[in-house]
């Protein structure tokens, strides 16, 4: 008993000297109630509420009307971009036959050289930090650093490899031609689910939904639309074609890059 | 506040942001992900009708979130760890108070916890709360909160036994 009374004791003054070492940021509340006045700006009143819910009713009635018509007709080249439609899923064939094109594998230490070469200063101006160089993110200090070979995958004419800054993890996306890489995208989370890698799940983002083609081409046919928040999972890819990063999600298709990060 | 039904938060969050943020960055160590906590567990707050107006109800309902909210930030990284995607920012600045502090011992034995048995340690010696309140936050019996500390307090004291043990000559 004694033994856990000392013990208590010293549990208490850690706490207490952890306590005393966390000091809140100034303007907390400040900014706590500027949220929750942000959050009720958002909240209408009961009859616009109201008024809103028969608008949005209405709207996506006309919209899923509008959507089954137009995947019923399509038959050209349709834009992997979103489309303004429903938020439902309108399937047209159901099982694209269409497998990845060129299985993704490891890339060389080169080629990681090459990809590092040609995505960090890309990624260090969309994200306007600097280079760690021989640093590393930490607190004060934010930079980007590229994080090894060991995620850096290589698809068809395009590819990817893994990043850091501080208090998230980044990836870094490229296409390749015959002259070498070339910077695309940097997208950085801290945790999965919300950046495209092979293997891993994603959610869909757009407004309406996404297209889904049999090929990763613009002109290929859609055989999908995916809504808004669909988890799919990321099977193949990523290939490069016709200005347009693609990744293959498992028994569906080919999704542009754009629709599957935020 | 912008409309009346949100004015009775603002005493609320005056007086709780801050000892909300100190039990938050006591059990994420991440000062950015408290604050984030602390403005989520209020948005939550207001958004319930459930939520209870007088401050000791309130009090445990929004220490209640932050629990939550703080268990759900170590489950993701948790598994996002496993994909190595995320470097520590270094110096850890809960850890170098810590190595300040000299119980670097005792804040080593704090990680063998579970993160319930953490969350009870916590409020029982950190905010220093009664056990029938412990039990109030985490909405558990008062006795299982009880076996919960007794149980922490058994493993802080086998782990620093044994750090002694190796220490020792």
């Amino acid at each position: 008993m004694k033994t856990e009374s000392q013990l208590e004791l010293r549990l208490r003054a850690h706490l207490a000297g952890l306590g005393e070492a966390i000091q809140p940021p100034a303007g907390l509340e400040t900014r706590v109630l500027r949220r929750l006045r942000e959050s009720s700006a958002r909240a209408y009143p009961g009859v616009l509420r109201q008024l809103l819910a028969a608008t949005a009713l209405v709207l996506l009635t006309a919209g899923l009307a509008f959507g089954i018509a137009r995947l019923r007709t399509v038959s050209g080249p349709v834009g992997p971009t979103p489309t303004a439609g429903p938020s439902a899923s309108v399937t047209v064939a159901p099982s694209p036959t269409a497998a990845p094109i060129g299985p993704p594998r490891l890339a060389t230490a080169s080629e990681y050289g090459d990809m590092v070469a040609a995505g960090s200063p890309g990624a260090e101006g969309q994200m306007r930090i600097p280079d760690c160089g021989s640093g590393e993110p930490s607190p004060g200090h934010d930079c980007f650093q590229a994080m090894g070979g060991s995620e850096a995958l290589v698809g068809t004419s395009a590819g990817y490899f893994q990043g850091a800054r501080l208090g998230a993890g980044c990836w870094v996306y490229l296409y390749k031609d015959g002259t070498g890489w070339h910077y695309l995208d940097v997208r950085c989370a801290q945790a999965g689910g919300t950046l495209p890698r092979v293997g891993t799940d994603d959610d869909v983002h757009v407004s309406g939904c996404a297209n889904v083609r049999a090929e990763p081409a613009l002109a290929a046919r859609i055989v999908a639309c995916l809504p808004n928040g669909t988890v799919v999972h990321v099977g193949g890819g990523p290939a490069y074609r016709d200005g347009t990063l693609w990744w293959y999600l498992q028994d569906r298709g080919w999704m542009a890059h754009d629709s599957l990060v935020e | 506040m912008e409309g009346r039904e949100q004015a009775w938060i603002e005493p609320l969050v005056l007086s709780l942001s801050r000892p909300a943020f100190k039990l938050a960055a006591a059990l994420v160590n991440d000062h950015a992900v408290a604050e984030e906590i602390v403005q989520e567990a209020f948005m939550r707050s207001l958004a319930s009708p459930r939520t209870p107006r007088a401050l000791p109800e309130f009090r445990r309902w929004l220490y209640h979130i932050v629990l939550n909210l703080a268990r759900e930030h170590h489950r993701r990284r948790a598994r996002f760890g496993l994909l190595p995607l995320r470097p520590e920012p270094r110096p850890d600045p809960q850890e170098e108070a810590e190595r300040r502090l000299g119980d670097a011992e005792m804040a080593h034995a704090l990680r063998v916890l579970s993160p319930r048995e953490r969350e009870a340690v916590y409020l029982r010696f950190f905010q220093d709360e009664a056990f029938d309140e412990v039990a109030a936050v985490m909405r558990i019996g008062e006795s299982t909160a009880r076996v919960l500390v007794h149980r922490a307090l058994e493993k802080l004291r086998s782990h620093l036994a044994t750090d002694q043990k190796r220490v020792a000559p």
